[in-house]
């Protein structure tokens, strides 16, 4: 055991706070399982299924929810002629929880802030039935051909997309029903994928800079979301200052954490505390997914209530 | 560093991009309601459903889905909306077996119709491709050869396709 904490001088910060630590890094030690949702706009996932079965690839139903499956075969999943029809997306199965919370209904006025490369973006979009309107906007523009080929490959038809920092996204053009801030972060809970990042500490002054980048984004998230609606706050890391550290710094009287389910999908309570640092009460309706609950990567998950209109004037 | 403002997408006449795919595909204009066709460049119609509210002064990257390029003699369905509406063609569908569609996929040039029981009722433009009854994208047909318009990067999962034949077990 202590040979495979060796193995994580990334996470040694977490060993107290997670009593089965080691099942975590037993967990993470393991190839990711690869998992595909059949594209509701394309294909249902019972004919999708049996297409796959047909070319002789096997796939195993996601029990929580209904349009996943782990594919079983020696097959990429990227290389199929399905997936160039768009007939299923591949996306790491702890992200399916992040469109849970985010509940997308059709007709409604939606934003991703962070887009690219558009996982989520197609979820959102299939949850939406193609319908309403759907603001795709990312920051980097090496990453828009990433989205815009998603995009096209799942058959999307209600989007926009957008090339723009999120701290400024224009208030104008809100408010929106629903904002995703599925932010960058220091992605530890992806180390089933990027091996590598078991082994580099994340020097503290990025985590601080993290951490801001993070702050700016969720707080311009609420003030474009209308009183009522939802703002979705996710990340793929274990940290707490990325985590429940940021729901506490920025979210103050004008929003709240509410509590979401994943029926069959086990989540942990966000943290109270980290160190000397408590964070607000209601960061346990907050969902930490750990690697050796479910058989995945890491992730977490925060939906917000924003309760007020924002103040005018008010400094972003 | 700021790039040059992009243009922004104009709402067009649905008549040039619905009469095309009637005239060409024999798909029915209703097929196209609750949608709004776009142009930003000359060469280029995008779709995306009615519902889509713009951003006022805020130029998009990209609206809904790319649809017809007008470039060249022939205008051309996008893959994605060959894709996305060719299951509702009723002609200029060449439908392939795995043979003609490996022969498409590596480049080459497929003779068609290659016997005299093929459906050969095509006429000289673009065309939808049919696999295992899913529209998969389009070819470009000028009477007797079908070239390929698939997607150049899909060339390289086409021994997938030989799974439909070997069937392993795994």
């Amino acid at each position: 055991m202590t040979d495979r904490r060796a193995d994580f001088p990334a996470l040694a910060r977490y060993a107290s706070a997670i009593e089965d630590f080691d099942a975590m890094l037993e967990a993470l030690s393991r190839p990711l399982p690869r998992c595909i949702w059949a594209n509701p706009m394309r294909v249902t996932p019972e004919t999708l299924r049996a297409q796959l079965q047909q070319r002789g690839v096997a796939l195993r139903p996601v029990q929580w929810h209904p349009w996943a499956f782990i594919m079983e075969a020696h097959t990429q999943p990227g290389t199929l002629l399905e997936y160039h029809q768009g007939l299923y997306h591949v996306q790491e199965e702890v992200a399916l929880t992040a469109g849970v919370a985010l509940d997308a209904q059709p007709g409604e006025r939606i934003l991703d802030l962070c887009a690219a490369p558009g996982n989520k973006t197609v979820l959102t979009a299939a949850m939406m039935n193609n319908e309403g309107t759907l603001v795709a906007n990312e920051v980097k523009a090496g990453r828009l051909s990433a989205l815009r080929f998603n995009l096209e490959r799942m058959g999307v038809l209600n989007t926009l997309v957008t090339n723009l920092n999120g701290f400024g996204f224009p208030l104008e053009h809100g408010p929106f029903d629903r904002v995703l801030a599925d932010v960058p972060c220091s992605c530890e809970g992806t180390m089933r994928r990027t091996p590598h990042l078991a082994r580099e500490r994340m020097p503290e002054a990025l985590r601080l800079r993290t951490a801001r980048t993070q702050q700016h984004l969720l707080h311009r998230a609420l003030r474009l979301t209308r009183p009522g609606g939802t703002v979705i706050y996710a990340t793929c890391t274990f940290a707490p200052e990325e985590n429940e550290g940021v729901l506490t710094e920025v979210l103050g009287d004008k929003a709240r954490v509410v509590p979401f389910e994943t029926p069959g999908f086990i989540g942990r309570p966000g943290w109270r505390q980290w160190g000397d640092r408590r964070f607000r009460e209601d960061v346990v309706h907050a969902r930490r997914y750990l690697p050796q609950d479910n058989d995945t990567g890491g992730f977490f998950v925060a939906r917000i209530e924003v309760l007020s209109p924002p103040a005018r004037g008010e400094d972003s | 560093m700021s790039k040059a403002p992009l243009e922004p997408f104009r709402v067009i006449d649905p008549a040039l991009p619905v009469g095309y795919w009637r005239e060409r595909f024999g798909v029915s204009p209703e097929a196209f309601e609750g949608h709004r066709f776009y142009q930003r460049h000359a060469n280029l119609i995008w779709i995306a459903r009615q519902d889509v509210s713009p951003l006022p002064g805020l130029p998009a990257e990209a609206i809904g889905m790319s649809f017809l390029r007008l470039k060249g003699s022939y205008p051309k369905p996008t893959s994605t909306a060959a894709i996305t509406f060719g299951h509702l063609a009723t002609r200029n569908v060449v439908d392939l077996n795995l043979g003609a569609l490996q022969t498409l996929l590596s480049r080459q040039e497929q003779p068609w119709p290659s016997s005299s029981d093929a459906n050969s009722d095509l006429s000289p433009g673009y065309v939808l491709l049919r696999f295992e009854g899913r529209v998969i994208g389009c070819g470009l047909w000028l009477g007797e050869r079908l070239t390929s318009r698939l997607p150049k990067r899909w060339k390289f999962s086409a021994h997938l396709l030989t799974a439909t034949e070997s069937s392993p077990s795994s």
